[in-house]
């Protein structure tokens, strides 16, 4: 019978040789980076509002996991795919060129790279970096929860949205990339090792990806530059062994290595660390169902306690209802970043999430750009038809206020407000609550409440 | 218009007319199983939370020379049942029942039912400790009946939590309790889904009368055919809905009066509750001996209700109606359009049966609906009167300005 591996390993092998000969093979490694560096500023501007790669977040493995739980899409499946293959092909290249954070790590790395050289020269013995069984435990629980009903624990380990949180200024992703840029310092990858969630889905995916890094049958002098320079600790230069669940598929180790043994992209006979016996993997399977079943059963509960405690807010348009949303924004701050009229506001001790704030202007007729960067499907995507007729909010006079001016007549895009007796009246079953009249009241006879479930009309 | 035309539309108006009749009184058929359980001779029971005091501001100065002649008459006349509670009378009730009935009449000759303030503990340890106290209180080697007192969406999570039925399910093992079952005040599908999860109970006690049958929010007609479809045999509480059945506008008191002028209103409403097949019992708060005499001679030799007389306490009803504050029609097309998701119809049923009843009683039971109702949607009080809802009513009733009325009857 043919054997699918073994012809696509003399296929690869084929093309590596070209490749070789080509060019070298740090130049996959600069290849690579200069990817990441387009994705990065991709990302920066994305989050500051001046332009969005929409794929880009969407491909954000959590929230569109909590998107696809949502509502169940076919371009959420598509791009679950996207992301699954590719890390069945070229194993975790999400975590070293996709994920923010990583970028974000992969610059630490980059800027620290001559402090190391000062500092950490004599500690040339043990780079390998422990991974550590509770690290799929932990992301069990934190995506059993997320699936269970609340998004409230997986927001505060999950990459995507703590750089969102940073990127936004905010004071959480802000405290959370000051310890990472300790951590980092003194062990490199480790939030990516051992605590990322994302990173515990597609490690343990990567261990059936079809190219693996690893050590060339000869050659190789255990010089240890290659483990030196490994973000994640993944090589054992001593045993010449590759832990490939943890390689975020960088490609630094390329870079270094003079006599050409590390190879970068070739199919792998079998893996190279027989991670654990089965007794032990048998518990930790175990663990980690038992995890995910009382996190999806707590998480359940905890979404009703928040629901029962929130307070009342108004949230954008697709976003349903106030109770569901806390539970369900990432506080990414994506939307904050892109609303035009800068009304989305962060997070604060009041609610739990973003919400609006018509404090100083108004929510845009013809703007619907909060359900459109929303990755996480917390803010449901919706056209623009039906944003200017979900009611988010209502208007309501304060007729002893009301002087009858009639410029909230003028200006409500609906036309909703009309004139009665010399005061203005809101048909408050047609409000969509965006609050331009407010704005325009001269004197703030006009207030806009949120509703309790936003409503299609 | 043809005479075809003229035979459809003649034909409508008859099936018209007797939709309301198809809507009105029993429509679920009673199991043949379910009749086996029910004693028709026997279907009055004595409520032992409105006894007869000896100084009215004192709940637990039970005037026990009147309420021991009251007990002789009761049983004379052929009733065994005495319903109790650990709260009642301020904690006396259970005592009263050892005083007037324990100690002075035979084991066999009546049968007591009390009930588990589930609500009120702290732990399930609690559970076995009111219990034994509520045994010795009683003076009782066992209850007749015992349940769960008042299960509700607020309560329910408690009694799952102490695992309260199973108590009292290893109470009726252990011979201490002969019937089982609990008593309810919240809406049919709560009930529903605490059948469904004991299936293995004897009775269920509900709140029960003519006013509240088809009142949206109470939905009495409801959790009655659902404990019929259960084959549980229901216990009547608020037969006369506190009183205020016994008490009625003279308008609907001439009703009753023209229809049999030596019948009280308190006897139609009583009467009306017996005449259900799948009623067990109805219990009555009795604290006086004319209201006991009253009782007891109509239910003695008890007839349910016929035809004739189900139609007067239809015009009774009608005209009840008729004095009602809100003439909302539940259609509920205003729900959809309240931003606060206010249910609104439930609001006002209960407010009107508020206003039904005498505004000077401190504490009514609609109170405890409303407590209910709250939990499940948004409160009166966070109206925005922004009327939308309004504009949607088809009976033009100005629900913004009648939800300020609402939130202060129930919110004050």
């Amino acid at each position: 019978m043919l054997d699918l591996k073994q012809v696509l390993k003399v296929i690869i092998d084929a093309k590596l040789e070209l490749g070789e000969k080509f060019m070298p093979a740090k130049y996959f490694f600069l290849l690579r980076r200069a990817l990441a560096i387009v994705l990065g500023v991709l990302l920066l501007v994305g989050f500051a509002g001046w332009f969005y790669p929409l794929p880009l977040f969407d491909l954000q493995l959590v929230p569109l996991l909590q998107s696809l739980s949502l509502s169940f899409t076919t371009l959420a499946c598509l791009l679950v795919g996207v992301v699954v293959v590719l890390t069945l092909l070229f194993g975790r290249i999400y975590c070293s060129t996709l994920c923010p954070l990583g970028l974000l790590q992969e610059l630490l790395l980059f800027l620290y790279h001559p402090l190391f050289h000062r500092f950490k020269k004599k500690s040339s013995g043990n780079f390998y970096q422990k991974h550590y069984a509770w690290h799929y435990v932990l992301a069990a629980l934190l995506l059993g929860a997320m699936l269970g009903g609340t998004a409230l624990l997986v927001r505060m380990f999950d990459p995507y949205s703590i750089f969102g949180n940073a990127a936004s200024k905010a004071r959480f992703g802000l405290a959370v990339v000051m310890i990472l840029a300790v951590v980092v310092f003194f062990r490199k990858r480790f939030f990516c090792v051992n605590i990322c969630p994302v990173g515990a889905v597609l490690g343990w995916l990567s261990r059936f990806a079809l190219f693996k890094i690893h050590f060339a049958a000869d050659g190789c002098v255990k010089c240890g530059m290659c483990a030196r320079h490994c973000p994640s600790g993944s090589i054992d230069y001593v045993n010449q062994s590759i832990n490939n669940e943890t390689c975020v598929r960088c490609l630094r180790c390329l870079v270094p290595c003079r006599k050409g043994s590390i190879i970068g992209a070739s199919v792998q006979p079998k893996p190279e660390i027989p991670f654990s016996p089965a007794r032990r993997r048998l518990l930790i399977s175990a663990a980690v169902l038992g995890a995910f079943a009382g996190a999806f059963k707590a998480g359940a509960s905890i979404s009703q306690m928040v629901a029962q405690k929130v307070k009342r807010v108004i949230v954008p348009a697709g976003a349903k209802n106030y109770r569901d949303f806390a539970n369900r924004c990432l506080n990414c701050n994506l939307c904050v970043g892109n609303c035009p009229m800068k009304i989305i506001k962060k997070a604060d001790s009041e609610y739990p999430a973003v919400h609006i704030d018509y404090g100083e202007n108004f929510c845009k007729y013809d703007c619907c750009k909060c359900s459109q960067v929303c990755p996480s499907g917390a803010i449901r995507k919706i056209p623009l038809s039906e944003k200017q007729n979900t009611q988010i909010a209502v208007a309501v006079v304060d007729e002893d206020r009301c002087i009858g001016c009639g410029l909230c007549v003028r200006e409500c895009p609906r036309s909703v407000i009309s004139k009665d007796e010399e005061k203005a009246m809101v048909d408050a079953s047609e409000c969509i609550g965006c609050g331009v009249c407010a704005s325009v009241c001269p004197v703030k006879a006009i207030n806009i409440y949120p509703v309790e479930e936003q409503r299609f009309m | 218009m043809n005479r075809r035309e003229f035979l459809m539309s003649t034909l409508a108006v008859f099936a018209m007319s007797a939709l309301p009749k198809l809507t009105f009184g029993e429509t679920i058929a009673v199991s043949d199983a379910l009749k086996a359980k029910i004693n028709p001779a026997n279907k009055l029971g004595f409520g032992f939370m409105r006894l007869p005091l000896k100084n009215p501001d004192d709940q637990t100065s039970i005037n026990y020379d009147l309420l021991n002649q009251m007990v002789d008459k009761f049983m004379e006349r052929g009733f065994t049942y005495f319903d109790t509670a650990w709260m009642y009378m301020g904690y006396e009730s259970e005592v009263a029942i050892r005083k007037a009935v324990v100690e002075r009449h035979p084991r066999e000759s009546f049968t007591v039912a009390s009930k588990l303030p589930a609500g009120y503990l702290k732990s399930a340890a609690e559970q076995e400790e009111v219990f034994n106290k509520q045994l010795e209180k009683t003076g009782l080697k066992y209850f007749d009946y015992y349940m769960i007192h008042n299960v509700n969406a607020d309560t329910i999570e408690k009694i799952r939590k102490y695992k309260s039925f199973d108590f009292i399910k290893e109470k009726k093992k252990q011979g201490l309790v002969k019937n089982i079952g609990f008593s309810f005040h919240d809406s049919p599908e709560l009930l529903e889904e605490v059948i469904k999860e004991n299936p293995d109970l004897d009775f269920v006690q509900l709140q029960i009368n003519y006013v509240d049958w088809d009142n949206v929010s109470i939905q009495s007609r409801k959790c009655y055919e659902i404990a019929v479809k259960y084959n549980l045999p229901v216990v009547v509480m608020e037969p006369v809905k506190g009183g205020s059945l016994a008490q009625v506008p003279p308008s609907v008191e001439k009703i009753f009066r023209n229809a049999e002028p030596n019948m009280s209103p308190a006897s139609w409403a009583i009467r009306y509750a017996a005449s259900l097949e799948g009623v067990m019992m109805v219990l009555s708060g009795m604290t006086t001996m004319e209201q006991l005499e009253d009782n007891t001679s109509y239910m003695q030799n008890f007839k349910p209700l016929s035809a004739e007389e189900n139609k007067v306490i239809e015009s009774a009803l009608k005209e009840l109606h008729a004095s009602i504050a809100i003439p909302c029609t539940a259609c509920r097309y205003c729900v959809e359009y309240c931003p606060m998701k206010i249910d609104i119809p439930a609001m006002f049923a209960l407010y009107n049966a508020e206003k039904q009843e005498d505004s000077a009683k401190p504490f009514t039971i609609q109170r405890v609906y409303y407590g209910n109702l709250i939990k499940r949607s948004t409160k009166s009080s966070a109206c925005l009167h922004c009327h939308a809802c309004e504009k949607h009513c088809p009976q033009h009733i100005k629900i913004s300005d009648w939800m300020k009325e609402v939130a202060k009857t129930f919110e004050a």
